[in-house]
């Protein structure tokens, strides 16, 4: 590694305020929060790399759609680090593998993302209620006495994210040539899972409150699906 | 003591018959105004009757207004003017004597036009996707579970780019129809899987749903992004 904990903490302090929740007025206001937001707009100005990179895996993957997930840089939102996605087509199953390049650190990530849905059980002892919608209110009411249930509450699924950094025989064939591609480009490494997952003290990011955000949140981006640890 | 006994037994009987049928009755919006902490108040079309206010009682008071009989309080549906809904701070009561009233609303989603999508970065028109737009929604949610009513709203940002690889251009109107399904579905998939949520910890969750349905099949190609 490039970098030991307490410097990779000390990069994350760099871009994200210590000590100030996500939804504080003073988090935008915030000398970190510009220095991030500025490395956003230059990272999405001087993107010809990673658009090149892009290019070269919708040639290679071509069967599968390559997405790229960092359109929104230059307006100075979201996100550490260059992100995009291979939408792989198996007929079968939802499944995604992510590429992501930080630009405050020497890091690259890559993970397998599956979608599954899971049918949500209402408890039989529990209060069951069913939604009235009605332009930008939802009203819920208790469902007892009554037959009706909304369609939207009948097919209501929870959808849960499968990540997995150790990837399958076919998962290798994009992992591998994705990590090569970054690694001869960037020069970067790859962000192991057990550095990943260490919770940053007293930073939040927009989306992970205070003693949940991690260095991927920090680095990376956390509009990732919450990773898992590494015993998991 | 049995002179006492009957005592506290007579102040029972009166104390439940003095509920339904004695004294002045007053909307408890009159009393405490429009809007209570934290969000929306929901105020009942004929529930939610409060105390009579202190004396003394002039013009400017609110006027009492007929009581419930013990009948009417569990089989009866006030009148409530549906328009207002949608407007903030605007008021809604359905209990299971008020579906039929509650159904005549509207059944099923989240109108396309809470998210007003506008263009934050425009399409340069290279490489197979550009451009980006986001629309910021106040959502609005009533839960009516037996006595205690609680309104509450969630604020939600999409982002969703102006041209993809797989769909071309995606126009706002298509955004914003992809975003209010998604809104409604993530809504049911939250409190049916968790109906009493604290409103702070729905929202978080809501966004969290919504992200995980942009992230699965068959919207995911269009990368968009559901953040506070």
């Amino acid at each position: 590694m490039k970098h030991t904990i307490p410097e990779l903490i000390d990069i994350a302090r760099t871009y994200y305020p210590p000590g100030v929740p996500g939804d504080d007025a003073r988090y935008k206001q915030s000398p970190e929060y510009s220095r991030l937001a500025a490395a956003r707009r230059g990272a999405g100005a001087n993107n010809r790399q990673w658009r090149t990179l892009l290019q070269q895996a919708s040639e290679q993957f071509s069967s599968d759609v390559v997405h790229n997930d960092s359109l929104h840089l230059p307006t100075g939102t979201m996100d550490a680090a260059y992100s995009g996605k291979v939408f792989v087509k198996t007929g079968t199953e939802d499944l995604t593998i992510a590429f992501l390049i930080s630009f405050v650190a020497p890091y690259y990530l890559l993970y397998s993302h599956r979608a599954v849905l899971d049918p949500v059980k209402e408890s039989a002892s529990g209060p069951r209620f069913r939604l009235i919608f009605e332009g930008d209110t939802c009203t819920i009411l208790p469902a007892e006495g009554g037959d009706m249930e909304e369609e939207s509450a009948q097919n209501a699924m929870l959808i849960r994210s499968i990540v997995r950094f150790d990837f399958s025989a076919e998962e290798k064939l994009y992992s591998e040539w994705l990590a090569q591609k970054i690694e001869a480009t960037w020069g970067y490494e790859r962000m192991p899972p057990e550095l990943g997952a260490i919770v940053v003290p007293d930073i939040a990011t927009e989306k992970r409150a205070m003693g949940e955000a991690t260095l991927y949140d920090c680095l990376f981006s956390d509009d990732c699906p919450l990773f898992p640890t590494p015993e998991e | 003591m049995k002179q006492y006994l009957w005592l506290i037994v007579l102040n029972l009987v009166c104390l439940v018959g003095c509920a339904f049928n004695d004294g002045p009755c007053y909307r408890r919006e009159d009393i405490d105004g429009p809007s209570g902490a934290g969000g929306g108040t929901i105020v009942p079309g004929q529930g939610g009757f409060g105390d009579a206010p202190p004396e003394p009682q002039n013009s400017d008071e609110p006027e009492p207004i007929a009581c419930p009989t013990e009948q009417d309080d569990v089989t009866s549906c006030g009148d409530f003017d549906a328009d207002t809904l949608g407007q903030g701070n605007t008021y809604a009561y359905c209990s299971d004597a008020c579906a039929s009233k509650c159904q005549n609303i509207g059944v099923g989603a989240f109108s396309p036009s809470v998210f007003n999508f506008m263009t934050t970065l425009p399409d340069d028109g290279t490489d197979k996707g550009g451009g980006w737009q986001v629309a910021t929604a106040t959502l609005k949610f009533a839960r009516i579970s037996g006595l205690l009513p609680e309104s509450w709203s969630c604020t939600v940002t999409v982002g969703m780019p102006l041209r993809t690889a797989l769909h071309g251009k995606v126009s706002a109107e298509s955004a914003a129809s992809i975003s209010a399904a998604v809104a409604t579905q993530a809504s049911a998939n939250v409190r049916k899987s968790e109906p009493e949520l604290p409103p702070g910890v729905f929202c978080i969750k809501l966004i969290a749903q919504m992200d995980a349905i942009f992230r699965a099949e068959p919207l995911k190609s269009y990368g968009a992004r559901a953040t506070k």
